[in-house]
């Protein structure tokens, strides 16, 4: 049974399309992340599932419950969904317990009240705070408790909006973890909007990457990093480098680097110009004198070196891990040579 | 810098922010509870015969409070009232001044007097009931004390107990009758009243027009001015005036009258103000415009005021009554007159 | 010499004293002996009965209020609807209208011989008042709904504004966590204005408490009535006194407590930017109901007084226009326009002063400059009176002791006495206003402007000022429109020859003459709404 299917999703703000005829399905227990430069429209995807979003065409099921549909829009309330804020959006006239017991209906005891508010508030560690009003809280204890008080209502869906991006770095992943954790507990299935692709690399099973109202590829992080599908999903991904290629035959090509020979087949036809996409880690790099490529700029990184070099009237950013402590140092100006490593052949027109 | 340099510069500023008080010649300041439009035809009379400029402070309420702070600065020469329990109260402060004149001994009699000269009536009006015209007739034999007898019940519509007007009709009962039977007439009177009292006295012959009550008690001089406004003269067809208590003690008859403040700066304005208002044009004029009863014995009331007939007077001394008007004004509290 | 610095820090507190000394003089008489036995004679009496119309006319009319002002801020902040932009302004104008002048339109169209009952008899062929039930506007319950109709605007205002500065997130958060809109609204966004709402219930509470004219008129007896009995009637300044400071103290404690009891609580007001596109946008039976709401509202408050007063000076215009009528209208504008501006001038000293030096003593200067606000028009003045007459009894006696001629009454036989008198009853608004705006200046703003080298008083004048421009105008505005209003402190406080329009309109009011009231009536509306209108659409531009 799928958590959430997204058919034909569009919808225009000002004479602006702002979702294009989107699709995206979510599995059971599965947690995407959707990722995407601001303006790319993720925000109005995720106010659309959560049902707050007006002048929509196209179709969104939750639990194949049909919430939009032609002439069906069903309000917020009745969705059974969990929305987690940016700026957490805790009630600041409640406290803590009441913040998380606020969509406890009256059917409940007040015993039986106090008991979930307490499970809940275990599950994000903060039963401490149960008194404190949100002001009193840091802000990612104020997270936390908008998830205890999402979960309190036993959504079937969460949605996050950036729930991490106003919090310290250190923090972040912290309870990046944390969260990802109490959903696969929960077994809760989520969509997460993000426009920084470490949080979504440490956050979902899957990403769907988005671009002007489209989602442009959906896979785990690893399929998007090393095999994009478009140049604009490899640079959103990482560093990328590309050179340019001409196809001897399905498994040959001519580069600057020599002939290079790929493992699989491809269909490409024979003198086609391809661009292929080569990430830092894919080249290697070495001190040689007679070397016919010449560093520019050097980054040092602790754990690596991102290295800018000349060669072949084009620049490539590589990065050179320092295994060990007196490891190779580059200087701006050092003759080099470069040589591929393997890397997966990802080839663009 | 000289403490005289200071005090003439203090002068300077404070005769700048004062500009705005009048410092002319010849003039008389004037504290009035009487309405602006009731007085100001015989002020402009008095300054077109004099060239004394009258200035007028009217207001409805505080104004005794407003010269008692004042004191020996208040530049107010003259008080107006337009009823004497105000003189009383004004005169027993010591607020006023006894004044000595020929023309005002002359003019207005002796009955007309406060003690020592310290106020003078200018014009007296009948507390008189009015009574619907469609609904009831006249009824020349009415008493006060017949609007508290049962038959009278849910007919009788009156302004609020704590006007002047009322108090010192209560005043004048409490002083024939003593406290205890007043009381009881108040608790009567109460009881047959239409409506909760409210509104001035015209609004009273009003609401006999519309139906609401048969009796209103009113002042006489309502009358005549409502008969001349286009929109209230159809008020003032609906009702007959009657003057109450004819047979027994006489209708109760209340004053507009005046008095010279202790510090007055312009005394002898005042008093020639005060002369003039005792005169025959000026009498005339209360007696034309404002259909009240002059003074002056030998100026006549208005055609129309005479039409409505002769009547016997409560030949009560205004100033017992006066001497009820504090258990007048607390017996209206006890008995929830207005409530 | 003084130091720059002291002055400062003297200036608020003499602003706040000279505002205070009328009530510190009600409060001293109020411990005099009660010399004729009047509070014992109204304790024994009408005490509780005055007590629980006061109570209730002031539980009503706040109750009625938020009933008109509650839903319509509401609808206007965070809904969308055809004229919202329009009517979201239109609904603030209610305030230019006078409460007593409303109370006689009312009356006379409701009356027994108004047009509403003429209508009804000859409809019906009814012919006296027996033959049908029609409910008496003279009560306690007119009298509130007369109150709450030029009231509302107050509550109104402040509602509109916590709503449109509420995170919409939250009420967002509120409806996925299972609730719908309305509940949403109850238990979110109403708790939220929480402090607008204590605000503006505090402002209609002390107005209603402090009027005299209308609940006169309804013939219902209030506190003000006893005070005026006990003070003019019975001579017992005392009594009224006592009155006067029981009333303050209660009022003064209800709203502590209120302030108390939310002490915990921060309400964060953040600025929500995307706020105008998420309004419900209305339809159906929803629009319909909103549209009828609003209109009706308005219809009550301002077009149906507005055209009655309308049709009666057309009808005796050449009765009513006069020379004397323009002088009273330049009276009004320039008294109105000198109390204003120094009521803004009071409250931007109280309220800088409390910026720059926060704690109690500051905060109890703002407290105490608006206390006025409560205490009804006539005891004002008379508190008025006691200070100013003794100043100058005071400086007569030095100049005479100097050998010079005294001056007379330099402070209470001039305009300076009528003016303090407004400042000490209308200063309260304008501080409430640049308060609200102050507080909304983030304190980052005034360290960054200290730290780039300007002084205490040049930041305020370079950060904090331009920054609550509008919260100025806005102060500004309302004390012009309530000192166009004020009668009681102007009949009883105005030198000789002093006519404003409102103290000429009650000459003809206090006749049952309202027809030849109409038009300087409808001057002190109209010229209340004037800057209103040029105001707005000045702030509308900006943008």
């Amino acid at each position: 049974m799928s958590a959430l299917d997204i058919q034909e999703l569009s919808c225009s703000y000002q004479k602006t399309l702002v979702l294009d005829g989107l699709n995206l399905t979510l599995n059971d227990n599965e947690i995407v992340c959707l990722l995407g430069e601001s303006g790319c429209g993720k925000t109005t995807l995720l106010r659309a599932v959560a049902g707050l979003q007006s002048e929509l065409t196209g179709k969104i099921s939750i639990r194949q419950k049909v919430m939009n549909d032609i002439d069906i829009n069903v309000a917020p309330e009745k969705r059974k969904i969990g929305l987690i804020f940016q700026d957490y959006a805790l009630f600041p006239h409640l406290n803590v317990f009441d913040n998380v017991a606020f969509s406890l209906t009256s059917k409940l005891s007040q015993q039986q009240k106090q008991q979930r508010v307490e499970e809940m508030l275990a599950l994000v560690q903060l039963n401490e705070m149960s008194e404190r009003y949100p002001h009193q809280l840091s802000g990612g204890q104020q997270q936390r408790i908008a998830i205890a008080r999402a979960l309190a209502y036993q959504p079937e869906l969460m949605l996050l909006d950036e729930p991490f991006s106003n919090l310290d770095q250190h923090v972040r992943f912290q309870l990046i973890h944390e969260i990802r954790l109490l959903l696969k507990q929960k077994k809760m299935s989520a969509l997460f909007v993000t426009h920084s692709k470490e949080e979504g690399f440490a956050f979902a099973d899957r990403i769907a990457l988005m671009q002007a109202g489209k989602i442009v590829q959906i896979d785990d992080a690893q399929t998007l990093y090393r095999k994009p599908n478009s140049m604009y999903v490899a640079n959103f991904m990482g560093q990328a480098n590309y050179i340019d290629v001409t196809v001897l035959d399905e498994s040959t090509y001519q580069s600057c680097f020599g002939v290079l020979t790929s493992k699989h087949q491809s269909n490409h036809k024979k003198g086609q110009k391809q661009r292929l996409l080569l990430r830092p880690e894919h080249i290697d790099i070495k001190h040689d004198q007679r070397g016919d490529a010449v560093v520019e700029q050097v980054d040092f990184q602790g754990a690596s070196q991102q290295i800018k070099v000349r060669f072949a009237a084009q620049e490539f950013v590589i990065k050179y891990s320092n295994h060990c402590y007196d490891s190779v140092l580059f200087k701006i100006g050092d003759k080099v040579t470069l040589t591929l490593l393997e890397h997966g052949f990802v080839m663009f027109d | 810098m000289s403490i005289k340099k200071i005090s003439t510069s203090l002068l300077v500023g404070a005769s700048v922010l004062a500009s705005s008080m009048s410092f002319a010649a010849e003039e008389v300041n004037v504290y009035s509870y009487r309405q602006p439009f009731l007085v100001e035809p015989m002020m402009e009379e008095f300054t077109a015969e004099t060239g004394i400029k009258v200035n007028v402070l009217f207001a409805k309420k505080g104004l005794i409070e407003r010269i008692k702070r004042e004191g020996k600065l208040s530049t107010a020469d003259i008080m107006l009232t337009s009823d004497f329990s105000r003189l009383a109260l004004f005169t027993e402060d010591g607020l006023a001044q006894s004044v000595n004149s020929d023309v005002l001994n002359k003019n207005i009699p002796s009955k007309f007097h406060g003690e020592d000269e310290q106020w003078f009536a200018l014009t007296s009006r009948a507390r008189s009931i009015y009574s619907s015209v469609d609904r009831v007739g006249p009824v020349p034999d009415i008493t006060y004390q017949d609007l508290a007898t049962p038959a009278f019940k849910g007919k009788v519509c009156m302004r609020s107990g704590k006007h002047p007007y009322n108090v010192s009709l209560l005043a004048s009962i409490i002083a024939h009758e003593g406290e205890a039977k007043a009381k009881e007439w108040l608790e009567g009177l109460k009881a047959n009243l239409a409506r909760k009292p409210q509104g001035n006295d015209r609004a009273q012959v009003k609401a006999v027009k519309e139906g609401l009550c048969d009796y209103a008690l009113t002042n006489s001089y309502y009358l005549g001015k409502m008969l001349n406004d286009p929109k209230q003269v159809s008020w003032a067809e609906a009702v007959h005036i009657n003057f109450p208590n004819q047979k027994t003690t006489g209708t109760h008859v209340n004053i507009s009258g005046v008095a010279v403040t202790k510090y007055a700066p312009n005394k002898e304005n005042a008093i020639k103000l005060i002369e003039f208002l005792s005169g025959d044009v000026a009498q005339g004029m209360y007696a034309e415009i404002n259909f009240e009863y002059p003074v002056k014995v030998d100026v006549k009331p208005s055609e129309l005021v005479s039409s409505w007939g002769e009547f016997k007077q409560d030949d009560l001394k205004l100033a017992d009554i006066a001497a009820q008007h504090e258990a007048a004004i607390k017996m209206m509290d006890e008995v929830k007159f207005d409530l | 010499m003084i130091s720059k610095s002291t002055l400062y820090k003297l200036l608020p507190w003499v602003v706040t004293c000279s505002l205070l000394s009328p009530i510190i003089a009600i409060f001293i008489s109020a411990f005099n002996i009660d010399e004729n036995g009047s509070f014992t004679h109204l304790l024994d009496t009408v005490l509780f009965t005055y007590i629980s119309n006061s109570v209730l006319v002031i539980i009503t009319v706040v109750a009625i209020s938020i009933l008109f002002a509650l839903p319509s801020a509401w609808l206007v902040a965070c809904c969308e609807f055809p004229g919202r932009k329009k009517l979201q302004w239109v609904l603030m104008l209610p305030l230019a209208m006078p409460p007593y002048i409303v109370a006689i339109v009312y009356t006379d169209l409701l009356d027994f011989a108004g047009p509403v009952q003429l209508f009804l008899r000859s409809f019906f062929g009814w012919q006296s008042v027996n033959d049908y039930y029609f409910p008496d506007i003279r009560t306690l319950f007119g009298a509130s709904v007369i109150l709450a109709l030029s009231l509302f605007p107050y509550l109104y205002l402040l509602l509109r504004s916590a709503f449109l500065t509420q995170s919409a997130g939250l009420f967002q958060a509120a409806r996925t966590l299972g609730l719908p809109p309305t509940k949403a609204f109850f238990r979110v966004s109403l708790p939220l204005s929480r402090s607008a709402m204590a605000v503006g219930i505090s402002l209609i509470a002390m107005e209603t408490l402090g009027d005299f004219a209308t609940v006169n008129y309804f013939a219902v007896h209030t506190l003000t009535t006893a005070i005026y009995d006990t003070w003019l009637e019975l001579g017992s300044l005392t009594t009224a006194a006592k009155i006067s400071s029981v009333m303050l103290l209660v009022l003064v404690g209800l709203i502590s407590l209120e302030n108390y009891s939310r002490r915990k609580q921060r309400v964060y007001q953040r600025n929500n930017s995307g706020q105008v596109d998420l309004r419900f946008v209305l339809a159906g039976w929803r629009k319909w109901g909103t549209l009828i709401f609003i209109w009706t509202l308005l219809s009550l408050s301002l077009f149906i007084p507005i055209s009655t007063l309308v049709y009666y000076a057309v009808y005796y215009f050449k009765a009513s226009l006069n020379e004397e009528l323009f002088d009273y209208t330049l009276n009004s504008l320039w008294l109105a326009f000198l109390v204003a501006f120094l009521a803004l001038f009071v409250a931007l000293i109280v309220n800088f002063y409390q910026r720059l030096t926060p704690g109690l003593a500051a905060k109890s200067s703002i407290r105490l400059s608006s206390l006025g606000y409560a205490v009804p028009g006539t005891v004002v003045a008379i508190g008025v009176l006691i200070p100013l007459t003794n100043l100058d009894h005071l400086l007569n006696d030095l100049l005479l002791s100097l050998d010079l001629s005294p001056v007379g009454l330099v402070f209470s036989g001039s305009l300076i006495i009528l003016v303090l008198g407004y400042l000490v009853r209308f200063t309260a608004i304008a501080v409430g206003s640049v308060d609200s705006s102050l507080v909304q200046v983030a304190p980052s703003l005034d360290l960054a402007s200290r730290t780039l080298g300007n002084g205490a008083v040049k930041t305020l004048w370079r950060v904090n000022m331009p920054l609550i421009r509008k919260g100025m105008l806005t102060a500004f505005i309302l004390v012009f429109i309530e000192a166009m209003k004020e009668l009681p402190a102007a009949l009883l406080l105005r030198p000789f020859n002093f006519e404003t329009l409102a103290t000429y309109v009650y000459q003809f009011v206090s006749d049952e003459m309202i027809e030849y009231a109409a038009l300087p009536a409808l001057l002190i509306i109209v010229l209340g709404l004037i800057p209103f209108i040029i105001v707005n659409n000045l702030l509308e531009k900006k943008v």
